[in-house]
């Protein structure tokens, strides 16, 4: 299933971006073009992935990569997990779960 | 890589599946119980449904997942096999292997025996299932099974997710083996800028407890091996994942790689650690142990490579003795000795077991027998001796000729076999060994034998012998491979077209093997079958006639005389007398047209050929050469004498010649 981005600016300077759909290397482009615009914002960032259906390691790297440099710009940045049962089963079982757990 | 590469890819690794397939389901028409059988059947169909599925063949996934679920209830002890669901298997065996060619089922032929056999499978699975649900327990489902904690390091390529894998439903499969814990690292992971979205950066360290084999965790990553570096040891027995260890390892949250050793020492911490040594050099020893797959087109080329390596290694030590150098001569002699071991060693990369090409035999036994109605048991010994893989490609043909005559016109039906005192069941032995730098293979039955009376008269009324022909035995025995003879009284499916054996011998020869036929009447037949080890690389005798050089196989050679020239020209019919023996004998010089340079004294060879032996004459023996064969090109296909040429040290071409086929050539012509 084709995602659908959904962008909003927060009334608190950050960017929210939700996701619904297949999240995997068919559309890993559009998903670090769309990074790239919430970073290009300059504030925190609040991704969900709660609607995602599938998912590969291709948007588990951007994300990664990401927070490492939101970390080092010291803003606000935080993932929410996928909700729907196969996504969320393939993250648990890889154990890639733990990146919408990290604090850094 | 490509879509059409990757589908070839699944072809060539289903096709593999197929084969283990089919050798334990003919384990298993032996001996229904037979619980490693039972096992591999499983898991063939399982890796088969995955892999299919992952590639697009849905039409295979879609047979093989009712099937892989009947093998699971048999497997667990919930339910027996049965020669219903063996005779169903087997027939969707053949099926699966037509599937691979054409997966959309664009034949519809093909597409209705699908679905039939998709109902077949489906209605032994409900009753199955039914069987399974009013079954007591049985006792192999009870019966304990031991684990093992496995380390597996799966780091892929960064373009793995090109072919469409997904790295994450790998990791699913290994899971659903056992109890598992991943933990994901990523490997030289960009800044967010530079990340390539389409790229892997991230590879999977996982600690699984299992019950099941390495192989079985192997075949996880069956389709993936040749991009990802992986490791599969057993780090120990039992289950070392239990919960605070599983705990501890998961509170490693880092995503980079911790290695194996650290993993252990997770697992099992310092004071529990008695056995971790011991482990440890366990994990070491297994370490040692590991295998490659390597396609035959790379080892081909491998060998190509080599090939040209000798080649110019003999110009090389050509050129350091004129040279006179004794530096040159050193590095010569150096170069000379690795080329040896390389070549030797490339040479053991090739060899594949003759078992592999016993399996599909098995099968046409199994089921020529039945079509027959004979009763017929398929043994074989040695299918471990190895041969180059270029022989075993073009010995399928002969073989399974040879197979289908013995089946057909030698082995009785049962009640034949009975009233002559023989077992019902009828003995098909395929044997092989080496002998010397041979390989030789048997094929024998226990049936009636040549009828060499037949024979004669078969050849007689086809007029390809004289009515008052004297002949031996063995001359008899050998009109069975000229072309169009047979002795069937009936033209069936299986044999006795008069196709075929001509065939079966020209194709022998072809890779430089011969074939000869011992049989007793009642007693059965044996078809003995000599074959060089490999095609490359040929062991000769360089000899020169005039200024041109030919290789003559040393395995014809039986031995060398030294002759006057003069005597050879002036003999009676060619003849010459050998150590007592009359020798029929060939001047090359006259036949191959060379004038100049005639010596006074000439080298017979002796050639042993068609059980007797021919002498070849040529100017000088120069000595032993070994060879490296190369083809001679279009231009020379209209000829047969010539089987390839060689290079020579000086860069000069010889002729590699096939003695048994320039031998009847220049007879006939003599004749």
């Amino acid at each position: 299933m084709k995602p659908e981005f959904k962008f909003e600016k927060q009334k608190s300077g950050s960017s929210a971006l939700d996701v619904i759909g297949d999240l995997t290397i068919d559309h890993s482009a559009q998903f670090k073009d769309q990074l790239v615009k919430c970073l290009s914002e300059g504030g925190g960032i609040l991704i969900s992935l709660e609607e995602v259906t599938a998912i590969d390691v291709t948007a588990i790297q951007l994300l990664h990569s990401l927070r490492i440099e939101m970390n080092a710009k010291k803003k606000s940045f935080s993932v929410i997990a996928p909700n729907v049962a196969g996504a969320l089963d393939l993250l648990t079982k890889s154990g890639l779960i733990k990146i919408f757990e990290t604090k850094q | 890589m490509t879509i059409d590469n990757i589908r070839a890819t699944f072809i060539a690794e289903a096709q593999e599946i197929i084969t283990d397939l089919e050798k334990s389901l003919l384990n298993l028409e032996q001996d229904q119980n037979n619980k490693e059988s039972i096992s591999t059947v499983f898991r063939s169909m399982h890796s088969l449904k995955g892999a299919a599925s992952m590639f697009g063949f849905e039409s295979i996934s879609s047979l093989t997942h009712n099937l892989e679920t009947i093998y699971e209830y048999i497997r667990d002890g919930k339910s027996k096999l049965s020669n219903a669901v063996l005779s169903v298997t087997f027939n969707s065996l053949d099926h699966l292997k037509k599937l691979l060619d054409d997966g959309d089922m664009k034949n519809k032929e093909l597409k209705n025996s699908h679905d039939s056999l998709l109902k077949d499978i489906e209605g032994l699975l409900l009753e199955i299932q039914g069987t399974a649900a009013n079954a007591i327990a049985s006792p192999l489902a009870e019966k304990p099974v031991a684990e093992n904690t496995y380390y597996i390091c799966f780091n892929p390529v960064d373009k793995i997710l090109h072919n469409g894998t997904n790295t994450l439903y790998l990791i699913e499969d290994l899971m659903a083996l056992g109890e598992g814990l991943s933990l994901p690292f990523f490997q030289n992971l960009p800044s967010f800028a530079d990340i390539k979205p389409a790229l892997s950066y991230t590879g999977f360290e996982v600690v699984l407890c299992t019950d099941k084999s390495e192989e079985v965790i192997h075949e996880v990553f069956m389709f993936v091996e040749s991009e990802c570096q992986l490791s599969i040891h057993k780090i120990g027995a039992g289950n070392l994942l239990n919960g605070e260890a599983k705990q501890r390892l998961n509170s490693q949250g880092t995503f980079t790689i911790l290695g194996e050793d650290k993993i252990l020492s997770i697992l099992v911490p310092a004071s529990a650690s008695s056995s971790t040594a011991s482990i440890a050099a366990k994990v070491q020893q297994i370490k040692n142990v590991s295998n490659i797959r390597v396609s035959s087109e790379r080892i081909d080329e491998f060998m190509n490579m080599v090939s040209e390596l000798v080649t110019i290694q003999a110009s090389l030590s050509l050129h350091a003795q004129k040279n006179d150098s004794p530096a040159l001569l050193t590095i010569a002699e150096n170069v000379e000795k690795i080329t040896r071991r390389l070549r030797d060693n490339a040479f053991t990369m090739s060899l594949i077991p003759i078992e592999s090409l016993v399996i599909r035999y098995q099968r046409l036994v199994r089921d020529l027998s039945l079509e027959l109605n004979k009763e017929v048991v398929f043994k074989t010994e040695g299918t471990e001796t190895e041969i180059d893989k270029s022989i075993i490609e073009k010995l399928t043909d002969p073989l399974l000729h040879l197979l289908r005559n013995s089946l057909d016109h030698g082995i009785e039906s049962p009640d034949v076999r009975v009233s002559k005192g023989k077992p019902k069941q009828g003995v098909l032995l395929l044997r092989s060994y080496y002998s010397g730098a041979n390989v030789i293979i048997e094929i024998s039955d226990d049936g009636a034998g040549l009828n060499l009376e037949k024979i004669k008269a078969k050849a007689i009324s086809k007029g390809i012998i004289a009515a008052d022909a004297v002949m031996t035995e063995k001359e008899l025995i050998n009109l069975i491979f000229t072309a169009g003879f047979s002795t069937a009284d009936q033209i069936t499916g299986v044999s006795g077209r008069g196709v075929g054996m001509d065939v079966v011998r020209r194709n022998i020869s072809d890779i430089r093997g011969d074939i000869e036929v011992s049989t007793k009447e009642n007693k059965g037949t044996t078809f003995t079958i000599r074959l060089p080890l490999t095609l490359s690389i040929i062991d000769g005798l360089l000899v020169r006639i005039g200024d041109t050089d030919f290789i003559l196989p040393l395995t014809s050679v039986n031995k060398c005389y030294e002759i006057e020239t003069k005597v050879l020209e002036e003999s009676f019919n060619q003849w010459v007398t050998l150590e007592g023996q009359r020798t029929p004998f060939l001047l090359l010089r006259r036949d191959f047209n060379i004038l100049d340079g005639r010596p006074d004294l000439s080298q017979i060879i002796k050639i042993i050929y068609e059980g007797g032996h021919v002498g070849l004459v040529v100017d000088r023996i120069i000595g032993e050469y070994q060879a490296v064969l190369k083809p001679l090109g279009e231009l020379y296909r209209e000829q047969d004498e010539f089987s390839g040429s060689t290079i020579l040290g000086d860069g000069l071409v010889a002729l590699v010649v096939d003695p048994n086929r320039l031998i009847k050539k220049l007879l006939k012509k003599v004749n």
